[in-house]
């Protein structure tokens, strides 16, 4: 065992309890939080301890950790449950980040931690786990530069129509503003230049329900369209 | 079940998202698809809900996306041509629209293009025969061109002042000059349609041709406002001297500049009165190439040489700002650089189209030789011939233009 800071008495005495006794799991991170404050413990003091939550007992880990679960549990995890009744497990920050509506749930506390999934009845496995795959991807690496993200979003687009009209729901439904963006942005550069034919062969209409006489009185009037 | 792309088309809110960030040009494209998107878009909310994206996204003012323009000389053609500002190779971006009026019985011409309205003077040429279905006076037309004619408004001249000691009782002016006021973000949408007439001639001949130059002609303001549904007059505070020539709208007032010499004035719509517009310091009559409007701001483009100053003046009149220095010497074709040996001027500027940096496209001027109109970008120097018009007096009328969903007249 390393050597205890010795002029935080307080600090070694809880940090003894905690270790050694059973304590319940939610509270060890108030506990963690209200030493913090009480202390006023520096960074390397921090390291020195080296404690971290895991599954409800505080054990030693890297100092990163500790200074990460200051700042408000980012490595709690949530349960999203797709369609095919596939179950999910993602960061909280990351979703909360990027849904509207897993940001409302969570934060209006009808969401418990330990034991609630999410029901996404209207989102397949496949689908979600790539929107799970974009907001990973946005989240971890927001620092990048505008190109990498931009190359890295048209490879992640690069998929086929219906998969793409699939992300376009799911987004939808979950509320994730930069990546409905990102595929309207797709959607309309299907559609620019193209004859209204091709258009119509692109999103699968098959009749068009204009009568005959609509129909001329439209290609007479806008014969560059067709 | 549905395929996911019957899904995202069937529902009716994703289907109105993709639409509102298309470009205009591809929404009308939309409403010839099929019947359900076409009923989509005519529906009342959509082109508010467009125009108020569209506007957002630049910052309330929309660049133009072409130029109208029109020669009075030319009688016999009743088309006034529509410049694309931005000629692609692949002609993505022709337009898809064609300005024409009523053929023979009328004369019509473009008095001022307004957020993607215009306003057309109509004057018939002959007495129409009692079978013609529009045997109307002169008359004016707002219109979108863009959309089909169903939406026109059709407003008659205003009546001339029966109790005037002049005796008018058909108002016919001189020299007139109409323009549109309106702006679209506003809700219930409203119009205003300004006259100015000049109600004596500019110079008058006696019998023995001297030629009399009237010194204050009489100058009769009408406004039609489209919540009274009525003309009225405007009474105000008229400087002397006042001609009515072309003016430039911008920001809900008309602005002429340099009236007589050192005078540029402005007419303020809302407030229905003349104001006094600052004056650039030390200009040359000579040198003024081209005063107008782009985007919300006034240019002013001096120049004697092929060296233009373009100033444009702030958002609260404050000052005028030297914002280009622009020299036509380093002009180049996009294969090898133009030369031009003349030390005067041979261009014309027709149009001087001012884009931000976050823009895809650059500032360009508009200009005109030799019967060529041709951009000229203000990036990387390039010039290109946007349109060929075959005369070679320089273009009289010329109004910037961008397209729009909405509509004034009633369905």
């Amino acid at each position: 065992m390393d050597k205890w800071p010795s002029s935080n008495r307080y600090s070694l005495k809880a940090a003894l309890m905690i270790n050694y006794n059973p304590v319940i799991p939610s509270l060890c991170l108030p506990f963690l939080d209200l030493l913090i404050e009480i202390m006023s413990i520096k960074e390397k003091w921090l390291s020195a301890w080296c404690i971290k939550p895991v599954g409800g007992a505080l054990v030693r880990q890297e100092p990163e950790y500790i200074l990460l679960a200051l700042m408000g549990s980012p490595l709690k995890k949530i349960m999203l449950c797709s369609s095919e009744k596939e179950i999910f497990n993602v960061e909280e920050q990351v979703m909360v980040q990027h849904s509207v509506i897993i940001n409302n749930m969570i934060e209006d506390g009808s969401y418990n931690h330990e034991e609630s999934k999410i029901p996404l009845d209207c989102v397949d496995s496949k689908t979600l786990k790539k929107v799970i795959d974009y907001c990973t991807h946005h989240t971890h690496h927001q620092n990048d530069n505008q190109e990498d993200l931009e190359a890295w979003d048209a490879q992640f687009l690069n998929v086929d129509s219906n998969g793409l009209y699939d992300l376009l729901m799911a987004a939808n439904y979950l509320e994730i503003r930069n990546l409905l963006d990102l595929i309207y942005g797709t959607i309309k550069n299907m559609i620019k230049g193209k004859k209204i034919d091709e258009i119509r062969r692109i999103f699968n209409i098959k009749d068009h329900g204009f009568t005959s006489e609509e129909e001329e009185q439209n290609r007479k009037e806008y014969p560059h369209f067709y | 079940m549905d395929s996911p792309c019957d899904s995202v088309i069937g529902d009716r809110d994703l289907l109105t998202e993709i639409l509102l960030r298309l470009p205009v040009k591809q929404v009308i494209q939309c409403k010839c698809v099929c019947k359900k998107w076409s009923s989509l878009i005519s529906n009342t909310k959509f082109p508010y809900s467009h125009t108020c994206r569209l506007y957002h996204k630049y910052n309330n003012n929309p660049p133009p996306t072409a130029l109208l323009v029109q020669n009075f000389a030319d009688t016999k053609a009743q088309r006034a041509s529509i410049v694309p500002l931005h000629a692609n190779d692949n002609n993505d971006n022709k337009m898809f629209f064609h300005l024409d009026l009523d053929g023979c019985n009328y004369r019509s011409s473009i008095m001022h293009s307004c957020n993607g309205l215009l306003l057309w003077n109509v004057i018939p040429t002959s007495q129409p025969g009692p079978t013609s279905e529009d045997s109307r006076a002169c008359h004016f037309r707002i219109h979108n061109p863009a959309m089909s004619d169903d939406h026109c408004v059709y407003l008659d001249y205003p009546v001339g002042d029966v109790d005037s000691p002049y005796g008018d009782d058909i108002f016919e002016p001189f020299e007139l000059k109409a323009y549109l006021v309106f702006e679209p973000l506003k809700q219930p949408l409203s119009y205003k349609v300004i006259l100015f007439g000049q109600m004596d001639p500019s110079v008058i001949y006696y019998r023995r041709r001297v030629e009399f130059k009237v010194l204050n002609p009489r100058i009769e303001i009408r406004l039609y406002s489209s919540e009274t549904c009525g003309w009225s007059e405007v009474i105000c505070n008229l400087p002397d001297g006042l001609r009515v020539t072309e003016g430039v709208y911008c920001n809900a007032a008309i602005h002429w500049f340099r009236l007589d010499h050192d005078n540029s004035l402005y007419f303020d719509t809302n407030r229905l009165c003349f104001d006094k517009l600052l004056a650039v310091p030390s200009v040359d009559d000579s040198c003024v190439k081209y005063f107008g409007e782009c985007r919300g701001r006034l240019h002013l483009i001096l120049s004697d040489t092929l060296e233009f100053d373009i100033w444009e003046l702030e958002e609260d009149y404050s000052s005028w700002v030297a914002r280009y220095r622009v020299n036509l010497n380093r002009m180049h074709d996009g294969e090898s650089a133009l030369w031009w040996n003349v030390s005067s001027n041979p261009f014309s500027v027709l149009s001087f189209v001012h884009r931000q940096e976050e823009e895809e496209e650059n500032s360009m001027l508009v200009l005109f030789k030799d019967g060529k109109i041709m951009s000229y970008s203000l990036e990387d120097y390039g010039l290109r011939v946007l349109c060929k018009v075959y005369r070679d007096e320089v273009p009289r009328s010329i109004h910037q233009y961008f397209e729009t969903l909405l509509c004034v007249g009633n369905s």
